[in-house]
């Protein structure tokens, strides 16, 4: 008796996990006849913009309830990059979702991952005509036809700035040039306050700032021609522009051990009246002006990061963010259909006016009516400071092929903060690309 | 034992498939395909080529000078490892075992950091350790703001500054394995010494370590391959920065396969740590197996 139990458990046993490891290896899809349209965004958290985003899902769903929408959307970086990865290694893309740079999107649209988006902009000239040229060029791929990217978020990245700290060392004007920046840090400094709020552990930080004085000494267009490879990181207008941020360090423009510190550590610095000015985008002007999560919310105004008096012609080149939702390529029939139908509901007139008037982030469109009585006053100046943009672009390393460009760059601007030269950095991210070539 | 009957060994072959077969789906498989992946390169993208480049990762990885950085840390922080965390944790073990008063709550005071994530006790470490954080500021309150140094980026704290929460966050699970070592020598032992006269320190050489033996081994075996795996510690404290300074293989691992998408690259280090995990672990057991002989 015991021994035929003790064979019956083993035989249950085995087939238990062979049982097991099938059902993981085969697909569920009969399990439902619902349409699933998976989302892979950035929109994740309790932030106003992440609530009207979901407030789109829920309306849709509501639409079409033979529809079931999963959504990914990470906040955090790491596990947003995780995911994609895995989703692109393994060939199970979500609908909607986005992939950081533009030269880099080469592969995907090979592998027919990403959707080219130009026959359903000219389709649908309601929506698709409301976008701004300049954001839509974006996502127009070096080489390839079409349009990859629908951008659901742009705004300068800006100095936002204390003025009353300004005003107390006795600086009433925001700098507009860089002598009169670095003039603007010496009397910061010497009042004791921080004089930018930079936390290099979160290396993008130190990366923006690069990009900025990068824009500012050689033109927008100069990144494109690194990527392309007709410019070179040694070449010695490039290697002038990590000088800058080297020089700002020297000046003691940033806290001491600046390399330990994260954003959100500075930002709480900023927001509390201890640093001067902090380099960022549109997404944190809600934080700004909430007085409960910042006690200087009165003083903070924004500024175009200054330009150079030898070079007036890149005064207005700006980095600025443009985020996209790309869709799937391998799509079809009601899905795509479907997953279209989304996008355009999280892009179209209706949404970026919710966006703008009630969480101050800005779709790119033409079409939208701000009201001014409700957003921010920050938020007006970003859009204005954007119309006086020549030239746009987001980071130098976006135009880089190599998907190693994004750390290896940042990287090695930060390693400047603890002594390396500006040569050396130079010589640094040049043999990441020969070695890449 | 010899199974004879071909029923109890078809039993036997029973119990044993469903272990056998989770054990090659997800460790062999994987491995099998980590090599291959190894040998070739490939963009991540499914439905792309994979194509042979037969040593070329390995060749690329050995002429990196970060990953040669990431091997002299993964080094440091497997010998600084396994020479405080037995020995402490043994210590620590000796010191709360049997009737000592208190012993249960220092038994769970230090254990403690063993149950928090390994990402919890980074953050906690690294809100201590940064340039305006809690050391930092103690060390200046108490006039001592010279010794007040970026511990997480200078070049030489950096890398000791993440083994030593290493070494604090697992002395505790030592401790506890060689608490319950401890628990299987017999008192007798100890009292027929101490009637001999032998002192408490005599009797920890002679006693408590030759019988503890095969359970330090165990412990320092652990903590070989638990050292050359760390990971979560690493990334949540510096994310291998500044510049590469504080990055092991597995986190260059990591940022090849799934930042740069070099699956071969990263594939190719695993292979490595692999073999390194594979080589300390021999060497420790002929190691200590030498020590018994002699």
């Amino acid at each position: 008796m015991k021994k035929r139990w003790k064979r019956i458990l083993a035989v249950a046993l085995a087939c238990t996990t062979i049982a097991g490891l099938a059902a993981g290896c085969g697909s569920n899809e009969k399990e439902s006849d619902k349409i699933k349209i998976r989302l892979l965004t950035r929109m994740a958290g309790t932030s106003p913009q992440v609530q009207i985003y979901k407030d789109i899902l829920d309306e849709f769903q509501e639409k079409h309830p033979e529809v079931e929408i999963v959504d990914d959307s990470q906040g955090d970086d790491g596990s947003f990059n995780n995911i994609l990865k895995t989703d692109m290694s393994s060939g199970t893309m979500a609908n909607i979702f986005r992939i950081q740079g533009v030269a880099n999107l080469e592969k995907y649209i090979d592998e027919g991952y990403l959707l080219d988006f130009s026959p359903y902009l000219e389709e649908d000239a309601e929506w698709g005509g409301g976008f701004t040229e300049g954001s839509l060029n974006y996502y127009k791929v070096p080489g390839k036809d079409g349009i990859y990217g629908i951008p659901c978020e742009s705004g300068l990245i800006g100095v936002y700035y204390n003025e009353r700290i300004f005003k107390e060392c006795g600086i009433d004007k925001f700098p507009e040039t860089w002598t009169e920046f670095l003039d603007a840090i010496d009397k910061i400094n010497a009042k004791d306050y921080t004089p930018i709020a930079m936390g290099a552990k979160t290396s993008y930080m130190a990366g923006h700032l690069h990009d900025l004085i990068f824009y500012r000494w050689m033109g927008t267009e100069a990144a494109k021609l690194l990527g392309n490879r007709e410019l070179k990181w040694t070449d010695s207008d490039v290697v002038q522009t990590l000088e800058f941020v080297k020089e700002l360090n020297d000046r003691h423009a940033f806290t001491d051990g600046v390399v330990g510190l994260s954003d959100d550590i500075v930002k709480a610095d900023f927001q509390n009246g201890k640093a001067a000015m902090m380099i960022t985008g549109p997404w944190n002007i809600t934080s700004f002006k909430n007085p409960d999560e910042c006690p200087e919310a009165e003083n903070i105004q924004l500024a175009k990061f200054p330009y150079f008096e030898e070079k007036p012609e890149f005064k207005n080149e700006d980095m600025q963010v443009i985020s996209p939702y790309m869709v799937n390529g391998k799509l079809e029939g009601k899905e795509l259909e479907l997953t279209l139908e989304l996008v355009k509901m999280l892009t179209n007139k209706e949404a970026a006016e919710r966006f703008a008037n009630e969480t101050s982030q800005l779709i790119p469109r033409t079409d939208i009516e701000v009201d001014e009585t409700k957003v921010d006053p920050l938020f007006t100046k970003n859009v204005e400071l954007c119309a006086e943009s020549t030239g746009v672009a987001v980071d130098v390393f976006d135009f880089d092929p190599l998907a190693s460009m994004q750390d290896r760059t940042r990287n090695s601007i930060v390693s400047m903060f603890t002594g390396t030269s500006a040569e050396d950095a130079a010589k640094e991210i040049q043999a990441e690309v020969d070695k890449g070539e | 034992m010899k199974i004879r009957s071909s029923k109890a060994k078809w039993i036997a072959v029973c119990f044993v498939l469903p272990a056998l077969i989770i054990y090659t789906v997800f460790q062999i498989i994987p491995l099998i395909g980590a090599f291959y992946f190894s040998l070739s390169d490939w963009n991540g993208l499914a439905g792309s080529p994979i194509t042979f480049v037969g040593l070329d990762n390995f060749k690329r990885i050995f002429e990196d000078a970060g990953f040669i950085l990431s091997l002299k840390n993964m080094a440091k922080m497997v010998i600084l490892s396994v020479l405080f965390h037995t020995p402490i944790a043994l210590l620590m073990a000796v010191a709360i075992q049997g009737k000592t008063k208190g012993a249960k709550f220092f038994k769970a005071v230090y254990f403690v950091p063993t149950v928090f994530p390994l990402t919890a006790v980074g953050l906690l470490w690294y809100f201590i350790f940064m340039p305006n954080g809690s050391l930092n500021t103690i060390l200046t309150n108490i006039g001592l703001e010279k010794l007040a140094v970026p511990w997480l980026v200078e070049n030489a704290t950096a890398m000791n500054t993440i083994i030593f929460v290493n070494i604090w966050a697992g002395v505790g699970y030592y401790m506890v394995i060689l608490l319950a070592g401890l628990t299987t020598i017999s008192t007798d032992v100890y009292e027929a010494a101490a009637i001999d006269g032998a002192t408490p320190v005599k009797r920890f050489f002679y006693i408590t370590v030759p019988l503890l033996k095969p359970i330090i081994k165990m412990c320092i075996l652990m903590d070989i391959i638990g050292s050359v795996k760390v990971f979560d510690l690493v990334f949540v404290m510096t994310e291998g920065g500044p510049n590469g300074l504080t990055n092991l293989p597995t986190t260059l691992m990591y940022q090849e396969a799934f930042k740069y998408d070099h699956y071969g690259v990263g594939s190719a280090i695993g292979i490595i740590i692999l073999l390194i995990c594979l080589a300390g672990t021999i060497l420790s057991e002929v190691v200590t197996s030498k020590k018994e002989e002699s």
